[in-house]
């Protein structure tokens, strides 16, 4: 019995905590919306190219490509679909990867001049869940060395700042773009806050928008 | 003007009513004794104190160790987030069960006598001594913590340095001592119930406690997300919460193939009180959560995610419980039911921890975003000054 009275003084504990929460008109973690927030990570040794795809060192001189975490809390659940085979080549700002959110898409351009040498076949099968793990995209060979002095590629420190500032761009554009009610009410909760999958709720305008001016 | 003090609310009213009760139990205890204090009898020598406090409050610290091993000797990075809440969770659950033990012993004044007095055959004194290295490691894994707090670089720099063989030392430590806990029961198989007592205690004290930690860490971070209005690496939860249940299923596994190979499958199918807390043990410890957390969208789901959690701490706790306390009962002779004073003391504890939590995390480096942030400003501020930006 002692057991028993244990675990239910242990589940009396929770359910009054959620009863205080409620009457506070405050949301339990576990109940609560995922929030868009200022955490990211990006891993040292990768570089970060403005249009939010990231590369990173493989073998034969090979890179691997990916998407960032910031596409990923503003898409929310994606899928990615490659638009060039293995074998090809690509030119520096052509069309290189789409993702997949609901029946919508937007498209990402080449960061560098290059050929696909290898496609992951992990993205074919499920969403994105780990972008700088087990589900990056392709491998690219650049045709040139790739250089940090170039503009568009960032490492480290400077990458997770520009995350940062992108983040408060997107912010900017969210409350821009949030004129409806009912708009508003999805994606600025909690003090202005936005939630993640926020492009979900917006039209297809507003997501080309987007397309322009982040990718 | 910082507000000096604290507003009051729903917790701190209850929790400075629980730690007041408590110290007055703590009066009791010390100037009255354990027969003035406690339900405790020679017949019934273990309670709430060492069944809780002890085995519980050990095992569910299990998830500093187990996380470490994770980030630091396999070097999964990605869990590396969970890794200063889960050390902190420990090293605070530890002080409390050696605090917690001042009470339980007759003359808590001898403590230090594993120190001097060596007994190696007793299982007791392993786990005396494996519970004092393993909270000195704890402090020193702790340690870079508060360094980076007060920017005590150099120092800072050797923690690191050191940083692996002390994990190392730590995870050792507490293999040894999570399993010694169960072989502490090795010595009684005429006094417990058979459902609860088997010759692979040791092993099946280390694997619940692994799992069970495991799972403590969503716990906690459900908690710390509560207590700091601070997002939840959900993803990362929801893997460890399935390495967790995939744990406690082979344990429960080896604990049925170790029923059939001891001739015990037959209590299965004895319907009586010990019965039924034995199948509401693993189903609520094990099954369920295993049939939820199995899934990827259910484990996915906060909401899941969190009440599986708490069933597998409360799985866990109905399992030490019953190995402490239900299945001593019948070979004991006497009940047992802990007084308003032990319940009390047990409440403070877990009080004044989550007080201690609170405090450091908010005074210390402790979650991902703020160690990010610590190092991110330190570097930014370290290239201002040296005119690089």
């Amino acid at each position: 019995m002692v057991a028993l009275f244990v675990v239910l003084t242990f589940l009396f504990f929770i359910l009054i905590d959620l009863l205080v929460l409620k009457a506070q008109g405050k949301e339990h973690p576990a109940f609560a919306v995922k929030v868009f927030d200022k955490r990211f990570f990006f891993p040292a040794e990768a570089i970060l190219s403005t249009g939010h795809l990231w590369l990173q060192k493989a073998q034969n001189g090979f890179y691997k490509l990916g998407i960032d975490e910031f596409i990923m809390k503003a898409l929310g659940k994606l899928h990615l679909v490659p638009l060039k085979a293995e074998g090809e080549s690509v030119n520096k700002g052509e069309p290189i990867l789409q993702a997949v959110f609901g029946n919508r898409t937007i498209t990402f351009r080449a960061p560098v001049d290059g050929s696909i040498r290898f496609i992951n076949k992990n993205i074919n099968q499920k969403p994105v869940d780990d972008p700088y793990g087990d589900d990056w995209a392709l491998l690219i060979e650049p045709k040139n060395d790739l250089s940090l002095s170039s503009a568009f590629l960032k490492k480290g420190n400077d990458a997770l700042k520009w995350l940062h500032d992108e983040f408060n761009r997107f912010k900017d554009f969210v409350a821009a773009k949030a004129g409806e009610p009912e708009l508003a009410g999805v994606t600025l909760q909690d003090g202005g806050n936005i939630v993640e999958g926020v492009l979900r709720s917006f039209d297809d305008n507003t997501i080309k928008e987007f397309e322009e001016q982040f990718l | 003007m910082k507000q000096i003090i604290p507003k009051i609310t729903f917790w701190r009213v209850v929790a400075v009513i629980i730690v007041v009760a408590g110290l007055y139990s703590t009066y009791l205890r010390f100037t009255g004794g354990l027969g003035a204090s406690t339900n405790l009898s020679d017949e019934f020598p273990w309670g709430l104190w060492i069944g809780f406090d002890i085995l519980v409050g050990v095992g569910l610290a299990a998830g500093g160790f187990t996380i470490c091993a994770i980030t630091h000797i396999f070097n999964i990075e990605k869990y590396k987030p969970l890794a200063r809440p889960a050390i902190l969770t420990a090293f605070l659950g530890y002080l409390l069960v050696i605090f917690g033990l001042m009470y339980d012993l007759g003359k808590p004044y001898n403590i230090w006598h594993a120190i001097i007095y060596w007994n190696p055959r007793s299982v007791m004194f392993e786990v005396a001594w494996c519970v004092m290295l393993y909270t000195t490691v704890l402090f020193l894994e702790f340690l870079p913590i508060a360094l980076e707090k007060f920017r005590l670089k150099k120092l800072l720099a050797f923690m690191k340095k050191v940083g692996i063989p002390i994990m190392i030392t730590g995870v050792i430590l507490s293999t040894l001592h999570q399993s010694s806990l169960g072989s502490l029961f090795l010595i009684v198989p005429q006094k417990m119930y058979p459902l609860w007592y088997s010759g692979l205690l040791p092993v099946f004290f280390f694997i619940s406690a692994v799992g069970a930690g495991l799972t403590m860490v969503i716990f906690e971070a459900y908690l710390s997300a509560r207590a700091f209005n601070k997002g939840i690496e959900a993803d990362l939860l929801s893997r460890i919460g399935l390495y967790g249940v995939i744990i406690l299923m082979l344990g429960l596994i080896i604990k049925l193939i170790d029923f059939a190979l001891t001739d015990k499958i037959h209590l299965l199918f004895t319907i009586n009180n010990y019965t039924l807390l034995f199948y509401l043990e693993i189903l609520v410890g094990t099954i369920v959560p295993f049939g939820l957390l199995i899934q990827k969208r259910i484990r996915e789901n906060r909401r899941w995610l969190y009440a599986s959690a708490i069933m597998v701490i409360s799985g866990f706790l109905l399992n030490r419980l019953n190995v402490s306390i239900t299945s001593i009962t019948p070979g004991a002779g006497v009940s047992y039911f802990p007084s308003i004073y032990e319940i009390s003391v047990t409440l403070m504890l877990v009080t004044l921890g989550m007080w201690a939590f609170k405090f450091i995390a908010k005074n210390f480096p402790v979650f991902a975003s703020e160690v990010h942030f610590e190092n991110h400003n330190l570097k930014y501020s370290e290239k201002l000054s040296e005119g690089k930006i």
